[in-house]
């Protein structure tokens, strides 16, 4: 009798433990994530209010904070928007989630990892081009020698999965160099600790190091130079470094635009729910490229635990691949799509261009109507200095 | 697991510290390792130690000292932040083990009541127990994308995850520990002509308990596990799981960072196995040793 008491109890226990725990805690009701109904003052007369979702290309950080302004500084509520953010990062891949038919209505990936991605039956169209340049970057140490794609030969070459790595790839491929037999192709973690570790060269069988790393103008090549050399006791220089910048070797492609599914856009009225979205992303990116110590700040609030000295760097380096768009913000420069589709196709990553359909700019255009200063003529790059450990 | 001695307060102080003597065995060995192999030591920019020998495992970047990652734990959370890292990450913790607290519930509900169901039901028990056997060779990373399909990313994804991690456990304990009753015991139940109810309530629950105490432990664990893989792919905005994603990719610069969160997570884990071992020295008091373990 007894023992089937305290089975009684703990069952109890148990029911009790998952009504407790049945959470109230959605991604949604985080402090900051959602648009704050109060901040921007009432929709205008006839807007019809959406909510929506919008997958981030990475983990919070201020690659994003003109988004997070957009939301802050309520121009998302002024269109009668509320917008939740999806962070990515790690296995998350924004082209796959956005493909989904329940999934986000907006998504931010990369030109060549979606039209990819389009291959194998995704519906999403391009709606707006937010950085003018691309930031990615193959860095190595000095005296490894490594000054373009031709000299992949015979080394560890590392690049991350995840379609983030097709620039790296699609150059190799280009420079005739094949993964596997003529280069190595490393995994590559999501910091930089493999390149440091080939400080004093990169051993064949080592598996701790690659020979060059992919990094990402805004993130991983502060993270190097924010990295404090041990046997010094100083932060790296960057002399220390080879850096090959895909924009001027022309195989650079297109990164951080906005996509929305063909048939989402499809249905009645969510042209025009796009549009708005489009017109308060601006807006905040504009308040962003004004004001960048408020978007540190944002990112910090969205939860993204990098240093504030990091946060900063990043945001000035965002600036610069948004800053000045010449056509306007999110315009497409078409010749700098042919080069994505150029490098993409000879570097077969793609089997063969897109047909038409993969982007359409009248959404961003009309959104753009109206906006004040949508091309940042007069932006200048200020100087942001490393803080050692991005603090 | 443990005999119930005469003198409990002693035994559990002696636990302590064995313990304690265990910790700082590992520091003293951690920092020898460092001294002997590890990166030069500045202090106000002068070189105060160089390490005799150089081994890849004890730099700075694989193996902070301890007493960085601790001054880092009490430091704040990002630069100027009024939250200290530890801080931080304990409310990460409360964030994970509530997700995982859920799916440890509904998992073990779930296990209870199939096994339940299996051990009254032969027909039933040999069309399903292959299912439930085959849904666990499935890797969680390629079921958590169909999951978020289904489910969107919410929370609810998570627990799903933690969920399947915890059912399996515990109903193939469950279903060991309800037909481990002495023969004799459901012999003379059915001599008083004990309905089938008195007989799983009286019988076959009581003697199923050491099993599914051992099955808890296991899923105790694994709830984190399952909480912190769903929480990436899941979109959440707070979490362990986001957490060592953060400072995984911090790792180059401040390794520290990414070695406390560990050590949260193996606290969170190690301080939710207590918990079930606890529950289980209460409810299984007085039932002699041999029955578990």
């Amino acid at each position: 009798m007894r023992r089937s008491h305290r089975f009684m109890a703990l069952a109890g226990a148990a029911m009790l433990a998952l009504a407790a725990c049945t959470p109230s805690g959605s991604s949604s009701e985080s402090p900051g994530a959602s648009s704050g109904a109060s901040a921007g003052g009432s929709a205008g007369a006839g807007v019809t209010p959406a909510t929506v979702q919008l997958q981030l290309q990475w983990l919070d950080q201020s690659q994003f904070s003109g988004y997070y302004a957009a939301d802050a500084q309520g121009y998302y509520a002024a269109e009668g928007i509320t917008v939740t953010f999806l962070p990515g990062g790690g296995t998350v891949s924004p082209q796959e989630v956005g493909s989904q038919p329940n999934g986000p209505e907006f998504s931010l990936a990369w030109v060549p990892k979606v039209l990819q991605a389009r291959e194998a039956g995704s519906d999403l169209v391009q709606i707006a081009q937010m950085f003018q340049e691309a930031p990615t970057l193959s860095v190595s140490w000095k005296n490894a020698g490594i000054t373009s794609p031709a000299d992949f030969k015979s080394k560890k070459v590392g690049a991350w999965p995840f379609g983030n790595e097709l620039e790296v790839v699609a150059s190799a491929t280009i420079a005739g160099l094949k993964a596997g037999t003529d280069y190595t192709r490393v995994e590559q973690d999501f910091d930089m600790s493999e390149l440091i570790a080939a400080k004093d060269g990169c051993d064949a069988s080592a598996t701790n190091c690659v020979d060059v790393a992919e990094a990402m103008i805004y993130n991983e090549w502060a993270q190097l130079l924010e990295a404090t050399d041990p046997d010094t006791g100083k932060l790296y220089q960057p002399e220390q470094f080879n850096v090959i910048n895909y924009n001027d070797i022309g195989t650079a492609m297109l990164q951080d635009s906005l996509w929305a599914r063909a048939s989402w856009l499809a249905e009645a009225g969510n042209e025009d729910v796009a549009t708005r979205f489009l017109r308060a992303s601006f807006k905040g990116w504009i308040y962003c490229r004004e004001s960048p110590d408020d978007c540190v700040q944002y990112a910090l609030d969205h939860g993204s635990v990098w240093g504030k000295g990091h946060l900063a760097w990043m945001m000035n380096e965002v600036n610069a691949l948004v800053w000045p768009s010449p056509d306007g913000i999110g315009a497409l420069d078409t010749a700098k799509w042919d080069q994505t589709i150029e490098t993409a196709t000879a570097g077969q990553i793609l089997t063969k261009a897109p047909t038409d359909g993969a982007y359409r700019t009248d959404l961003a255009d009309a959104a753009r109507a109206g906006l004040d200063d949508p091309i940042g003529t007069d932006w200048t790059k200020p100087t942001v200095e490393v803080t050692p450990g991005g603090e | 697991m443990t005999v119930q001695t005469a003198r409990p307060r002693r035994t559990i102080l002696r636990r302590i510290v064995s313990f304690l003597v265990f910790i700082v065995a590992v520091l003293v060995v951690w920092e020898a390792f460092k001294l002997l192999a590890g990166d030069p030591i500045f202090v106000d920019g002068e070189k105060i130690w160089d390490p005799p020998l150089t081994v890849w495992l004890a730099t700075d970047v694989n193996l902070p000292h301890t007493w960085v990652i601790w001054n880092r734990t009490l430091a704040p959370v990002t630069s100027g932040a009024k939250e200290s890292l530890g801080g931080y990450l304990i409310g990460q913790a409360v964030f994970t083990m509530r997700e995982s607290l859920t799916g440890f519930a509904i998992g073990g509900v779930l296990g209870i009541a199939l096994a339940t169901l299996f051990v009254h039901f032969r027909l039933i028990e040999r069309a399903f127990v292959p299912y439930v056997v085959a849904s666990q060779t499935i890797p969680i990373i390629a079921l958590a994308p169909l999951i978020m399909f289904f489910t969107g990313h919410n929370v609810s994804s998570v627990i799903i995850i933690a969920t399947y991690l915890c059912f399996f456990p515990v109903t193939i304990a469950m279903l060991r520990g309800l037909r481990s009753p002495d023969p004799r015991a459901l012999e003379l139940m059915r001599s008083y002509a004990a309905s089938r109810r008195a007989v799983l309530w009286k019988v076959r629950f009581p003697a199923s308990l050491p099993y599914l105490f051992t099955a808890l432990k296991i899923t105790a664990t694994a709830s984190i596990v399952g909480a912190i893989v769903g929480e990436g792919p899941g979109g959440m905005q707070e979490g362990l799981g986001r957490a060592l994603m953060f400072f995984s990719q911090q790792y180059a610069i401040s390794p520290e960072k990414l070695w406390a969160s560990i050590f949260v997570t193996a606290g969170l884990g190690i301080l939710f196995y207590l918990a079930v071992v606890g529950a289980e020295q209460w409810v299984l008091r007085g039932r002699p040793q041999a029955a578990f373990g």
